[in-house]
């Protein structure tokens, strides 16, 4: 521990980012700044446009003939020399990095092109022709559990479940009966993402040679996933070396998720014997990259009438995507051990599935799993209190556990370390945000205005046991697999022969400081300054200590690492000492270190510098006492016992170390506007010793923005038919300063015993604890039950109720058809060409082309079957597309029916329309109602402008058919002229 | 991802704009400050043959104070006008709207003329410019022509510009005796796409009420002053009468809404602001 550091010490002080200079002079050497080899191919990814379908037919001639291709791999190339990806949950299908007959979510890899330059590929993708034939996906959770005849995996797996689990721990059945008082309540949470700046990045190149794929890539570990990726490429460990660059543009979990790029890419190494360097865009990572899961939970407790809970019933549906992978099911299993959160409950059911949808697989994401978990938990305590009639403060206080009872073992296996629960709440209680926020509530009562406050109360978990997950499984099958729990941390530190010091790890910084940290840490252990401390964060499987739990996730850092940094520099400073003691003639035990010198304890004249001190076993080996080993480099593997396997009993201690969390905030609604705004927030941390307040605030910023984000913007949104519509950030919309108050940041430190610096980790606990505080608090201002993230404009306009009784004026008649299409709409002409003429003109197939704005070319293939090309544009966006339509249901005269479907360079569609002549007041009007679906880029990115464009070309379209040639429109003829149409 | 191949103009005078835009037409895009359309290259959704550069044109004017109006230059950035220290009385319309365009980044870069041009349904900038009726002058080789914000915007991202034509110049009318002016938005976020925005002169006459984000366009209705005390049933009419559809950021009921009681407060602000 701690009490020999000296005192003007580093840790625990506001010491600035160490990083931050060469960061912001731009000198930062992120992936893509990183060299490649001149020849190098850059690899551009087809992906799908559907959610489900089969692969027809892919039409690559026009791409591999383009000049600067190299060539295009689909998927089939790659299966047949590689494995499928290994997943937790085995699986009666395969999962492919690339889909080799089947797509099963929008942006799932199709193909590889490599050409000499991104742009060149991207030229190559244009060209490329798909034909689907597309099937009706699974888009909720509800419809994967319930349907009978909708599967993402058609071919074997006749089922969206992948995992079902019940749990039992203590008695909770004894509770669950009609004497007790059961309060229940649903939770949906969306699915979304902590979108990093920077995207995947990977350059892989094997060697043909040694057989050895050298990858350097913005992969952030865990390094269990090493193995899931060897085997895939069907090598042996060592011959997959990552390495990473030197700086990260962020991640927040979320790179973890770039492993079947490297997978991809390294096998497109092999085949073109060239190094293949990939950089995802915006589009891609929105679109692909990953997401957290979304989940719907059923949570239920007994309580007594105090509020104290005396049994939870968890049901609990993670939805994982197309694919369960590696390491999924782990959002439903690394809050096992923590069910029963920060409270005394003794007795939990719990039934864990998890489901697939045609969504693009689930990953690592800051919190991982917390925001779900909790956001189900603390909404029942809310929940809890509102049925008594009780203060929320109040339900909270009587089940949090005792500082006494620490350390605490759940019932569910977790061992939480330490902790002062009613100190921190104490603490926040007495702050003026909170006093601030009490009295607003009650002023806002008084002045009408809707004002709401919430509470969270939250276990923030860090220091993942590697073994948690297999809690998926089954107990025998864990026996047939092999126990695995536990999870080491490392660190090398080494001493030059002038005093320069020297450190390693093997976490995968992102961007959180590690270097000011570990040179806080060195620098207190030898008494020197931060400027002698030199940290290398880049990591390499070839050259670096490294095992299964190595990388930057689970908040390891500050207690595991940082800690394992502390231990090896320790294990230094003693041989130090002994070889001090030697030329001081002092004990080793009274041998100091402060201000780069050595001294006696007992005598501070008698010392040695530093920089001397080290020189020693460097030049003069022979001479150290003891005969000690010169080695000045010490390498240390720090683990904890307590982190063992599931038992026999499902019992698993999660995390390492256990930190807690307490926020209130009060939220203000609009109802104007139907906004939300976060007017005060106050939130308590206590994660052990903090080495620098600095940053450690810096993290609870930056995870607090990310709730606001979750809270009140961020979703991947789908449609019914699985078109995804978070593209860009035109839709997928984040908090920026203006949206994200500056929440109240208290802390108290209680140690962790298990960490060697006390530490625990913060970076996660408020993406845990924000989003529900706010839910409680528009809960508590609208008095409602159900709440559903995030609280966009619209949907808080329907919470406030303001969507019903709309008054309707008498001539608004609208009737819908295709209501089963996303797009649609009617519209209506007075005809002012004679009925029969308008017929013949339509039918007359020949010169149709001519009439209709953008037409290029249409032929009647077999009758009233049509194909052609259109060109469309909207303003600055033109797309030339071919299209079939055919027409059904004729009536001379008075209707038919269009159907048909389109696709080009930016997406496809398919659609329908009835048109009908109708007469009315002896006039006769030209009316058609439509339907239409679009899929693709111009979907992705565009769809906020797609229904009015849509509206606006089949209206000219229409409109094109009834226009006598002599009138005189000079609108019409104005968009003719933009749609290159002579009229 | 990257753009398509484009043939790049510098171009450093409106003729040789003109040229080229005679020469080129539809397959050539204006670049000006870019904010729109550099995303758009970039996503490959926008994938013109020619690029022509007007930012380093030397022969147009930048903000000219006249009479009564106000003279605006193709190249004159948002920026600039927001800080044109006229702007609060000469265009209070502008002046409240201008930090709505974007962030100030955005301002930086982004021409008042390009945004106008652009025309997209749920920008400030065209809004004010259909509120004011402003004019905007169009040169094209055949000569130079003069059209009303009443009468540019035909649907999203389509205006009457022609494809040979180039916007040279914005006019638009300086704050009148007697007329108040107001403006609001909605969004999401702040400096996000409108859900709804609300651009208001009025005077003893008439509210010159306009509206975007909502239409497929900017979407302008005039009432006699007198119908004042119908405006609540005036404004649901006009909401209803849109057609307006439910989408993925926003319901069709909240857009009316948003109609009915910030279009309204818009309003009263307008009446209060004379």
């Amino acid at each position: 521990m701690l009490e020999d550091q000296p005192i003007d010490c580093f840790i625990g002080n506001n010491l600035s980012r160490v990083e931050d200079d060469k960061l912001l002079n731009g000198k930062g050497q992120f992936g893509s700044d990183t060299p490649f080899k001149p020849d190098a191919l850059h690899a551009v990814v087809l992906r799908s446009e559907h959610a489900s379908g089969k692969i027809k037919r892919i039409d690559f001639s026009k791409a591999k003939k383009l000049k600067g291709v190299h060539s295009v791999i689909t998927g089939k190339d790659f299966s047949k020399i590689s494995n499928p990806l290994l997943s937790v949950i085995r699986t009666e299908f395969k999962t492919w990095c690339c889909a080799v007959d089947e797509v099963h979510y929008v942006g799932e890899p199709l193909a590889i092109i490599l050409a000499k330059s991104r742009y060149v590929g991207e030229d190559a993708l244009q060209l490329i022709d798909v034909e689907y034939s597309v099937n009706q996906p699974v888009i909720s959770i509800k419809e994967a559990i319930n349907t009978k005849t909708k599967f993402v995996h058609k071919k074997k797996f006749k089922s969206n479940v992948v995992s079902d689990r019940n749990f039992e721990y203590g008695n909770p059945n004894k509770f669950f009966t009609k004497s007790n008082k059961i309060v229940e309540v649903e939770i949906e949470y969306p699915r979304n993402s902590c979108t990093p700046l920077e995207g995947f990045v990977v350059h892989s190149e094997y060697d043909a040679a040694s057989g050895v794929y050298d990858v350097k890539s913005n992969f952030q570990g865990p390094f269990s996933l090493h193995s899931v990726l060897s085997r895939a490429l069907k090598v042996e460990e060592g011959k997959l070396r990552l390495i990473s660059f030197e700086d990260s543009g962020g991640s927040f979990g979320i790179k973890q998720a770039i492993m079947p790029m490297i997978i991809l890419t390294c096998l497109a190494s092999k085949l073109s014997n060239k190094q293949v360097i990939w950089v995802e865009d915006r589009l891609e990572h929105l679109t692909a990259a990953s997401s957290a899961t979304g989940r719907l939970t059923k949570l239920r407790a007994s309580i007594n009438e105090k509020g104290l809970i005396e049994a939870l019933d968890y049901d609990q549906i993670d939805d994982v995507g197309a694919y369960p992978r590696a390491p999924e099911p782990a959002s439903l299993y690394r809050m096992h051990g923590n069910l029963s959160g920060a409270y005394k409950v003794k007795n939990i059911r719990c039934r864990n599935r998890v489901v697939l949808t045609n969504k693009t697989p689930s990953g690592l994401n800051r919190g991982f799993g917390g925001p779900q978990h909790y956001f189900a938990l603390e909404r029942l305590v809310h929940q809890i209190a509102v049925e008594l009639d009780l203060n929320v403060l109040d339900v909270i206080k009587v089940n949090l556990l005792e500082k006494k009872q620490f350390p605490y073992k759940s019932p569910s296996g977790a061992l939480l370390d330490s902790g002062d629960f009613q100190k921190l709440v104490r603490k926040v209680v007495k702050s003026s945000t909170y006093k601030n926020i009490l009295k607003k509530k009650n002023n806002a009562i008084k002045n009408g205005k809707i004002y709401g406050i919430g509470y969270s109360a939250i276990i923030e978990p860090s220091i993942s046991n590697m073994g948690y997950v297999t809690t998926a499984l089954p107990y025998k099958d864990r026996e047939k697999t092999g126990h695995k729990g536990g999870a080491l941390a490392s660190t090398s530190v080494s001493i030059g022969p002038t005093g320069s010091v020297y450190v390693t790890c093997d976490s995968l910084p992102q961007g959180q400081g590690h270097k000011t940290i570990l040179s806080q840490i060195v620098a207190d252990v030898f008494g020197i300054k931060i400027n002698d401390v030199f940290v290398n964060t880049t990591h390499d499987t070839h050259k670096d200590a490294w095992s299964i739990a190595a990388g930057n996730y689970s908040s390891r850092f500050a207690g595991a690492v940082a800690g394992s940094a502390f231990n090896a520099a320790n294990n230094l400073k003693k041989k130090l000492q002994k070889i001090a003691a030697s030329q001081l003639n002092c004990k080793s035990e009274n041998v100091l270190f402060d201000k780069e010198k050595v001294y006696d304890k007992k005598n501070s004249d008698n010392y040695l510098n530093f920089k001397r001190l080290v020189g020693i076993p460097h030049w003069s080996p022979g001479n150290l006492p003891e005969k000690l080993n010169p080695s000045l480099k010490e390498t240390v593997f720090w683990g904890n016992e307590k982190l063992r396997p599931p038992n026999e009993k499902d019992e698993i201690n999660g995390s390492l170390a256990y930190g807690f969390v307490f926020d209130v905030c009060g939220i203000e609604i609009d109802p104007i506007t139907s906004k939300v705004k976060i007017d005060e927030y106050v939130t308590g941390h206590d994660a052990g010793k903090i080495i620098n307040p600095l940053l450690a605030n810096g993290q609870i910023y930056g995870a607090y923005a990310h709730a606001v984000g979750a809270s009140l913007l961020e979703e991947f949104k789908y449609n019914d038919n699985g078109s995804f519509l978070s593209g860009s950030f035109q839709d997928y919309h984040l908090p920026s300063t203006y949206e994200v108050n500056e929440p109240e940041i208290i802390h108290i430190e209680t140690p962790s015993p298990f960490t060697p610096l006390g530490s625990k980790g913060l970076g996660e606990g408020n993406c845990m604890s924000t989003p529900v505080a706010i839910a409680n608090a528009f809960s508590d201002a609208l008095k409602i039950k159900n709440v559903k993230l995030p609280l966009t404009n619209t949907k808080v306009h329907q919470y406030l109720n303001l969507n019903k009784n709309e008054k309707k004026p008498k001539h608004i008649n609208k009737n819908i058809n295709f209501k089963n299409y996303p797009i649609n709409g009617t519209g209506e002409f007075e005809l002012n060409i004679d009925q029969n003429k308008l017929w013949e003109k339509i039918f007359d197939f020949k010169n149709l082309n001519t009439i209709i704005p953008g037409c290029k070319s249409l032929k009647e293939i077999t009758k009233n079957n049509l194909n052609g090309t259109i060109q469309l544009n909207i303003g600055p966006v033109k797309g030339e597309y071919s299209f079939n339509v055919s027409i059904k249901k004729i009536k001379q005269n008075k209707s038919f029916e269009i159907s048909g479907n389109g696709h080009g360079e930016l997406g496809n569609g398919t659609g329908i329309a009835k048109i009908e002549i109708i007469n009315k007041n002896k006039k006769s009007f030209f009316a058609y109602s439509y339907g239409a679906k679009v899929d693709g880029k111009i979907m992705i990115v565009g769809n906020r402008l797609i229904n009015s464009s849509i509206k606006l070309l089949v209206n000219q379209i229409f409109q094109s058919f009834t226009l006598n040639k002599s009138s005189n429109e000079t609108f019409l003829k104005k968009l003719f002229r933009l749609f290159g149409i002579k009229i | 991802m990257k753009p398509c191949n484009f043939t790049y103009i510098k171009s450093s005078s409106i003729n040789e704009v003109l040229d080229a835009l005679d020469i080129h037409g539809e397959k050539a895009q204006i670049l000006a400050g870019g904010q729109s359309l550099i995303s758009m290259l970039n996503m490959r959704i926008v994938n013109p043959e020619i690029i022509i550069d007007i930012n380093f044109l030397k022969d147009v004017i930048s903000l000219e104070n006249k009479d009564n109006t106000i003279e605006i230059g193709p190249l004159f950035r948002q920026l600039e006008l927001e800080n044109w220290s006229d702007l609060k009385s000469k265009l209070p319309l502008i002046y409240q709207s201008i930090p709505y365009v974007g962030q100030i980044q955005h301002r930086a870069r982004g021409t008042v003329l390009g945004s106008i041009c652009h025309g997209d349904p749920t920008s400030e900038l065209p809004l004010c410019f259909l509120a004011l009726n402003g004019k905007i002058y169009l040169k094209s080789k055949k000569g130079l022509r003069s059209i009303s914000a009443n009468d540019f915007y035909l649907g999203p991202l389509l205006t009457s510009k022609n494809s040979n034509e180039v916007a040279i110049k914005l006019e638009l009318p300086t704050k009148k005796e007697a007329t108040g002016y107001a403006f609001n938005e909605v969004s999401e976020k702040y400096s996000d796409y409108a859900i709804a925005s609300f651009a208001v002169v009025t005077d003893d006459n008439k509210i010159r009420f306009t509206l975007g984000g909502i239409p497929s366009k900017p979407t302008v209705i005039e009432w006699n002053i007198k119908n004042f005390e119908f405006i609540d049933e005036l404004l649901n009419d006009f909401a209803w009468n849109l057609d307006i559809e439910d989408d993925q950021h926003a319901s069709a009921t909240y857009k009316r809404d948003l109609i009915r009681k910030v279009g309204k407060n818009t309003i009263l602000s307008s009446v209060k602001n004379i």
